[in-house]
């Protein structure tokens, strides 16, 4: 009873947009500088201080945008579905608005990591497109943001449109786990899973330390572009209001 | 490094660039579309 009392607190504390305003005007900053300084060494890192691959060569250094975007587009859809959730049934202001302002992101993310997947997979595997389980799993991903974007924008009611989107982002959650295990489920062209495993990763260190440094870059990125989308959005929502 | 795999790996970076280049002026263009009526509304 206690842990529920505490954990209503805590989401009351942070559906205060108030608050999260305070907080954007530093972390918005902070967090810019962060992702620059990261994608500047992990840019370096990838380019000139890490060593071509064995079988790959050069064309491993797609790796180190195509590996984080994917990440990221795993990670922004776990945490739009994970708001969805939470503005449904907390009716949590900042959680519906969160979704919905960070769904262009996500796609973003996704649509990286399929073109550049793409433009690593003709020179090593000689083709474009494979329709293997790893592939389409995440073209669905990518169709799964469109879809939810398309949908909350039509419902004349916006407050509709967001709960029907929320619906969709719960639903399509189901996908996540196929994409992580369609490796290892499906007989694919894909390379199997070498860092986020049980086991220690398989990739080198040298190559690991680029590769680390590009996500830091672009986890700290996606906290600018959350902070500045939430904003906007928090934005609209009062001109509305005040309008109406 | 081979001419070809050159080409892929500017390609890729090239492609991811534009994108992440594309959100982040439609987020800053976004939020100073409405800035100076939401300070209005502040003020």
């Amino acid at each position: 009873m206690n842990a529920i009392a505490k954990s209503g607190g805590v989401m009351t504390r942070f559906a205060n947009p108030g608050k999260f305003l305070a907080l954007v005007r530093w972390l918005l900053p902070l967090s810019t500088v962060l992702a620059s300084i990261f994608f500047a060494i992990g840019l370096y890192v990838a380019f000139f201080a890490s060593p071509p691959d064995r079988l790959q060569g050069e064309t491993v250094r797609i790796m180190y945008i195509h590996v984080p975007a994917a990440w990221m587009a795993l990670f922004v859809y776990v945490t739009m579905a994970l708001a969805a959730f939470t503005g449904l049934v907390w009716k949590h202001v900042l959680a519906e608005l969160y979704a919905k302002a960070i769904a262009p992101v996500g796609a973003a993310f996704t649509f990286i990591c399929l073109a550049t997947g793409s433009l690593w997979g003709r020179p090593i595997w000689n083709t474009w497109w494979e329709w293997d389980a790893r592939l389409t799993s995440v073209l669905v991903l990518f169709f799964l943001y469109i879809g939810y974007m398309a949908l909350i924008d039509a419902f004349d009611d916006e407050q509709r449109g967001i709960n029907a989107g929320a619906w969709l982002l719960m639903i399509g959650l189901v996908n996540v786990p196929i994409i992580k295990f369609s490796v290892d489920w499906w007989n694919t062209l894909h390379q199997p899973a070498g860092i986020i495993r049980l086991g220690a990763p398989t990739v080198d260190s040298s190559m690991l330390l680029p590769l680390l440094l590009m996500f830091a870059g672009f986890k700290f990125l996606y906290i600018a572009l959350t902070c500045l989308r939430l904003r906007t959005e928090i934005g609209r929502r009062r001109l509305k209001a005040a309008s109406s | 490094m081979t001419e070809t795999h050159f080409i892929y790996i500017c390609a890729a970076y090239a492609v991811a660039g534009t994108v992440l280049a594309g959100v982040i002026a439609q987020s800053i263009m976004a939020w100073r579309k409405i800035r100076k009526q939401v300070e209005k509304l502040d003020a």
